[in-house]
């Protein structure tokens, strides 16, 4: 898109009614996400996940032929992918404009509220796009693996959607914070690595901690509670009650960084 | 320090070179200190540093938490320590300091002024490659060093195998030299700071796959695997050392050849 067109399509956020102005800021954001191959690295990603889960899940589907045996295995595995992703997605969005020195001009342009809200949104609705993807490819990976062909039951998705979803939401929130408020993107990068690497461990070795760490709430969240019969060397599955205290904690985290990035910004400004 | 600064530094350092019979070594010396003035008071080095101290403190908490089904000894302690962190950790990590040292380059105009600097392609990309390699220098020795604070403090049975570390963190350093090659190559093709951060992440998968089907001495990502060994923590023998310092130099030359050719054919592009 040329730079006549960006600002024609900023115009139009500008002279818009208030709710088509956020629908205009977020096409916005997606005209500038234009050949930076997110959905690319997005799927990449989850491609690595898939051949992971593929050769992981090899032994679980020996002992266990049920879904419950791939969702399980799926928090850890977001624990350690998706604070890389959600930081890849937010330092892309941000970046652009630190790169550019497009702040000043763009505040020109847009409010605040709405250029930060387009951007949590672009951000929230790419993230939505991949656990649903996600989400699908474990119902049809395990619809071709598991013998018997049965689907998985809806319950079971859509707990696993939801508790996938939300701490990548208050992920995207802490790292597109990070990217806004440091413009040396180096520091959310690392940060992000860091927290892949305590989403690995953290739910196995220091349980209680799991509440202060953002990216271990995809373990404290699992739709699947594993116990393992000592007796008979076993593994079993159920599918866990809904974690309503993880999720509440979440969403006050994300509104809570939203605010206070905002606060900030507005203040430097 | 400002971006004019720096530049002028360089210019400064070489045009004093010219005409000078070790202009090219110098060249490259002159590149290097640069680099060290651009990352000054980043903190980057936190961070290699920092990554390797969170593996330690959680390697050894696995390690004491799972005594009963552990052997007690410096190789399990070895393994809970540093498994993850060669496996997926560090990779992503060099990939973050790739992308830092071609950042300051993508911004605004200073592309242009990178290709005009009186200095040949091959001293900048080494320069670039020297630093990289000091950054996983720190982090393989910030493993050592807490690796060996650690199991004292932890009370491993048995000797430390001085030998058996310093020949794994050597050969995985000459892995990791493979990686930060690769990467810098990424980094300098891609603008975005963050996408070769995931390149790097789905390298460190991709580099498990390799060392799983058996080709982990051939695949860049898997050399900083086999290299530290963590897995079994066996030693590669001369023929497996000895492979996988070679596989390094070639992954190495191959990513130089690649980067200076393109930054010598591609620097009158508008960017």
């Amino acid at each position: 898109m040329s730079a006549l067109n960006y600002g024609y399509a900023a115009s139009k956020v500008v002279s818009s009614v208030p709710s088509a102005y956020v629908m205009g800021a977020v096409r916005l954001e997606f005209c500038k996400m234009r050949r930076k191959h997110l959905w690319l690295i997005s799927l990449g990603l989850l491609g690595f996940q898939g051949l992971w889960l593929s050769v992981g899940s090899a032994k679980y589907l020996q002992t266990s032929s049920s879904y419950m045996a791939l969702f399980s295995m799926m928090p850890v595995l977001n624990g350690v992918v998706f604070p890389l992703l959600c930081a890849l997605i937010a330092s892309t969005l941000v970046d652009i404009e630190h790169q550019a020195h497009m702040w000043k001009e763009l505040l020109c342009l847009q409010d605040l509220r709405s250029l930060i809200g387009a951007k949590w949104i672009a951000q929230t609705l790419i993230m939505l796009v991949v656990v649903s993807v996600q989400t699908m490819g474990i119902v049809v990976g395990g619809w071709a693996t598991i013998p018997g062909h049965d689907l998985a039951s809806f319950g079971l998705v859509a707990q696993y959607w939801l508790s996938t979803l939300v701490p990548s939401l208050m992920l995207s929130a802490l790292l597109q914070a990070l990217c806004l408020v440091v413009p040396n993107q180096f520091v959310a990068l690392s940060t992000s690595v860091s927290l892949c690497f305590l989403g690995l461990f953290i739910p196995y070795l220091l349980t209680g901690w799991s509440w202060c760490v953002p990216s271990a709430y995809f373990s404290l969240m699992s739709p699947v509670a594993q116990n393992f019969d000592t007796t008979t060397s076993v593994m079993h599955f159920s599918l866990s009650p809904f974690p309503v205290g993880p999720c509440i904690v979440a969403f006050l985290v994300s509104g809570a960084v939203l605010y206070a990035t905002l606060h900030h910004l507005a203040h430097l400004k | 320090m400002q971006k004019g600064i720096v530049l002028t530094n360089i210019q400064t350092e070489c045009t004093a070179l010219q005409g000078n019979k070790h202009e090219y070594a110098s060249g490259l010396v002159a590149c290097i200190r640069t680099e060290c003035i651009k990352l000054r008071r980043a903190p980057i080095w936190l961070a290699f540093a920092g990554l390797p101290a969170a593996a330690t403190l959680i390697g050894s908490a696995n390690y004491g938490g799972n005594l009963g089904e552990l052997t007690p000894g410096w190789e399990a302690l070895w393994s809970q320590q540093t498994l993850f962190l060669c496996y997926f950790f560090l990779p992503a990590l060099i990939g973050v300091g790739a992308s830092y040292l071609w950042r300051f380059e993508h911004e605004g105009t200073n592309w242009h002024e990178l290709m005009t600097q009186p200095v040949p392609a091959w001293c900048i990309f080494g320069a670039k490659l020297v630093v990289g390699s000091l950054f996983s220098l720190v982090a393989l020795l910030s493993t050592t060093v807490l690796f060996c604070i650690s199991g004292y403090v932890l009370g491993v049975p048995g000797s430390f195998p001085f030998a058996t570390v310093v020949g794994e963190v050597t050969l995985g350093w000459c892995g990791s030299l493979a990686i930060t090659a690769v990467q810098l190559v990424f980094s300098m093709h891609i603008r975005n700071f963050a996408a070769p951060v995931g390149m790097a992440l789905g390298g460190g998968i991709l580099g498990i796959v390799a060392t799983l089907m058996g080709v982990g001495s051939v695949f860049a990502y898997s050399l900083l695997q086999v290299g530290m060994n963590p897995a079994t923590f066996v030693t590669l023998g001369v023929h497996g050392a000895l492979v996988l310092i070679v596989m390094s130099v070639l992954w190495v030359a191959g990513a130089c050849l690649v980067g200076v050719k393109w930054l010598e054919h591609h620097d009158i592009e508008a960017r």
